[in-house]
């Protein structure tokens, strides 16, 4: 057998073997089921699932949407309501009068016909109990950043869904007299995903906007925000750039070291080796791309963040060895920006293998980073002191796959700052902030985190904590409800809170407020 | 599932962007049984897990059907979708993935010859070799020997490069060929 002969052989066994092992699930007997679930998600009748909302004041409409429709969310649900709406009105008639759990959830058209689908149970799909299911949600208020500009003064924001019409609002709080109240300059903003203040007077956010080519921005100067274009990006990126899985520059991230530094960026994949950054630079937003560190290794995917000076940034994220010669797997890299200079960490303590998403870095020679890395990819800690990162001590037992860490930041003082979270139900797709946690002289303090959810079943899930010179601590994150009780669904509808301490005592904000 | 995408698929997508739920039913059940199987591999047969990544795939598909091009095929992009669920539910996973990447501590991948996988195919017979494959390795061979994916494409649904494809192709394909001389000899 010649080589040729020995490649064509080799190929068609290949091919045969790998149709023969390919796996085979059992018999297919949920397809009905989960189909039922899709419908009653897309239809515009998911908010009259269940009994009662939950909010603890009523949650307006939005009175200023986007008037410009979204034509993959929007169109189609306005349609159909046009459609089933005299259908809807009959359902939701029924659904009151038979105090909604044993009324139809939703309402729709199948070949032809009106088809009032089959009831569900009030335990939501029955992956759990009753008593987690959550009663009649229509909106879902997630509270993304929160930065505190003194004691006395800081902005929230966040987004707002609502299930049935697919609207989404931009959430924008302002603390100010000792309260939360809605900022109303952007009304019309859709998903607020970050926010930056580096004074009093002076910060940036910025907007998703669904299925559009670019996030927006906008720009506060002490008395209101100013949306600010983007500069165009994505026509000068490489074929097969990808943001978010798709071509739009979005989902984007701020943090602002001063009123004339700052940086954004997207969350992106794959691009064929360089990643897309803007840089403030006091006058306008530029570009700047991400290094090749070498031949073989491109970037990936970068996860996190911070800025320590004037154009200094450092980037946790992940590069790919595509070259097909050697590994093909990812690495972990922590990158770093200086005066227009790129470095590169080396292999981390635990191997290559693994994912950082977290870093919080309190100057160029003091920093930390959270991930997990290694065999079985155990969570890491971190921490750089200006010459190299090494692994310093966990709150917990590295090896409890269901305990972990959110909101890594430095206070003040340079310490670092987390909250611990650890699973529930044997998951960590449920996770519960019980803790928030103080590193101090290598020693980890860690006081219990007030529960802000009256239902022990529906988790408080932290995001970010914010220590203050005067000892403030502030908290802000999300009561998770769950509607349908899948793992994927739990982190879709959130209940906005913000926590502070203050002289040892704890007061909270529950979403909505203003 | 070889060729371009069928005219009817690219209507029930149209109909969908309409806002029309029998078009997705009809997009439900024509590939609900190529997806669940493919997102069996990718979750290691955790059930629930299937079936919710197939929910989350279908609505990201209501949602997003009017963004279709029709540059690909809607097998493709269905794919590409329940990948990209199917990642976000393993990162989610208590149970880490299946796939157990070695911790080779302090060496740097960029001057290894080999990746332990590739090594392990350079030894082992056809039967042994795939068995052995990593979950990327063997997703990859599935996608294109099963669901008759291009390269192209296999490398859109994963959002690796071409050239990754190829490699993780030729890496079994070579594994291969070793092991028919060792037959014959």
């Amino acid at each position: 057998m010649n080589n040729e002969e020995l490649a064509s052989a080799a190929w068609r066994q290949l091919r045969e073997a790998t149709l023969a092992g390919a796996p085979q699930p059992p018999p297919d007997a949920a397809a009905d089921t989960t189909w039922q679930l899709i419908f009653d998600r897309i239809a515009p009748g998911d908010a009259l699932d269940n009994g009662a909302y939950l909010m603890t004041a009523p949650i307006s409409q939005p009175t200023n949407p986007d008037p410009t429709p979204n034509p993959s969310r929007r169109a189609p649900a306005a349609r159909w309501l046009a459609a089933s709406l005299a259908a809807l009105v009959v359902v939701a008639l029924v659904a009151v009068l038979t105090q909604f759990h044993s009324a139809p959830p939703a309402v729709g058209q199948h070949g032809g016909t009106v088809v009032v689908p089959t009831p569900r149970p009030f335990g939501g799909n029955g992956k759990c109990p009753a008593e987690y299911s959550n009663p009649g949600i229509t909106h879902s208020i997630a509270l993304g950043e929160i930065s505190m500009v003194s004691p006395t003064e800081g902005w929230a924001v966040g987004g707002l869904d609502h299930f049935g019409t697919g609207v989404s609002q931009g959430i924008l709080l302002h603390f100010i007299n000792g309260q939360w109240v809605t900022d109303t300059d952007l009304a019309n903003a859709q998903d607020i995903t970050s926010l930056s203040m580096d004074s009093p007077t002076d910060g940036w956010l910025t907007v998703d906007v669904p299925n559009a080519q670019y996030g927006s921005l906008a720009h506060y100067d002490g008395q209101h925000w100013q949306p600010v274009p983007l500069p165009v990006v994505a026509p000068t990126q490489p074929p097969g750039t990808t943001y978010m899985g798709s071509n739009s520059f979005s989902n984007l991230t701020v943090r602002m070291y001063s009123a004339t530094d700052g940086w954004i960026m997207p969350f992106q994949s794959q691009t064929n080796g360089q990643a897309t950054l803007l840089h403030y630079d006091g006058t306008a937003w530029r570009i700047v791309k991400t290094p090749y560190i070498s031949t073989d290794l491109k970037f990936y995917q970068f996860y996190d963040f911070a800025v320590t000076g004037p154009n200094e940034l450092w980037i946790a994220g992940n590069y790919t060895d595509d070259s097909g010669t050697a590994s093909s797997g990812q690495t972990v890299r922590i990158i770093h920006y200086l005066n227009g200079q790129w470095s590169a960490s080396t292999n981390l303590p635990g191997g290559p293998n693994g994912t950082i998403d977290q870093i919080a870095m309190a100057s160029s020679t003091n920093g930390w980073a959270y991930g997990e890395i290694g065999q079985g990819y155990p969570s890491v800690l971190l921490h750089y002191d200006g010459k190299s990162w090494q692994k310093a001590a966990l709150p917990y037992t590295a090896a409890d796959s269901l305990g972990g860490l959110a909101g890594l930041t430095t206070g003040p003082d340079g310490s670092l700052w987390a909250i611990e979270t650890e699973g529930i139900n044997g998951s960590i797709a449920n996770t519960v902030s019980k803790k928030l946690v103080h590193l101090v002289n290598g020693q980890w303090q860690s006081q219990t985190l007030p529960n802000p959810s009256t239902d022990p079943l529906l988790p408080f899930q932290a995001g970010e904590v914010v220590p203050l010179a005067n000892g403030d601590i502030w908290v802000m994150g999300d009561i998770l409800h769950q509607r349908n009780c899948g793992p994927l669904e739990v982190t879709g509808i959130a209940q906005g809170v913000i926590l502070q301490e203050h002289n040892g005592q704890w007061t909270q904000t529950i979403e909505p407020v203003g | 599932m070889s060729g371009d995408t069928q005219p009817d698929e690219a209507a029930w997508l149209a109909q969908i962007a309409l806002g029309d739920p029998q078009a997705l039913r009809a997009l439900y059940d024509a590939y609900r049984p190529r997806l669940r199987r493919y997102l069996w591999r990718l979750l290691a047969g955790d059930a629930a897990a299937v079936e919710d990544c197939l929910q989350e795939t279908f609505i990201t598909v209501w949602r997003a059907a009017a963004t279709f091009r029709g540059e690909g095929r809607v097998a493709a992009w269905l794919f590409r979708i329940a990948s990209r669920n199917a990642a976000h539910a393993r990162r989610h996973s208590a149970s880490h993935p299946t796939e157990q990447l070695p911790d080779d501590g302090a060496s740097d991948p960029r001057f290894e010859d080999l990746t332990p996988e590739a090594a392990i195919l350079d030894r082992l017979s056809l039967g042994d070799a795939l068995g052995q494959l990593s979950l990327k390795h063997r997703v990859t061979l599935e996608l294109v020997f099963v669901y008759g994916f291009t390269v192209e494409e296999a490398a859109q649904i994963l959002g690796i490069p071409a050239g990754t494809v190829k490699s993780r192709l030729s890496y079994a394909r070579r594994a291969l060929a070793q092991a028919l001389v060792g037959e014959e000899s």
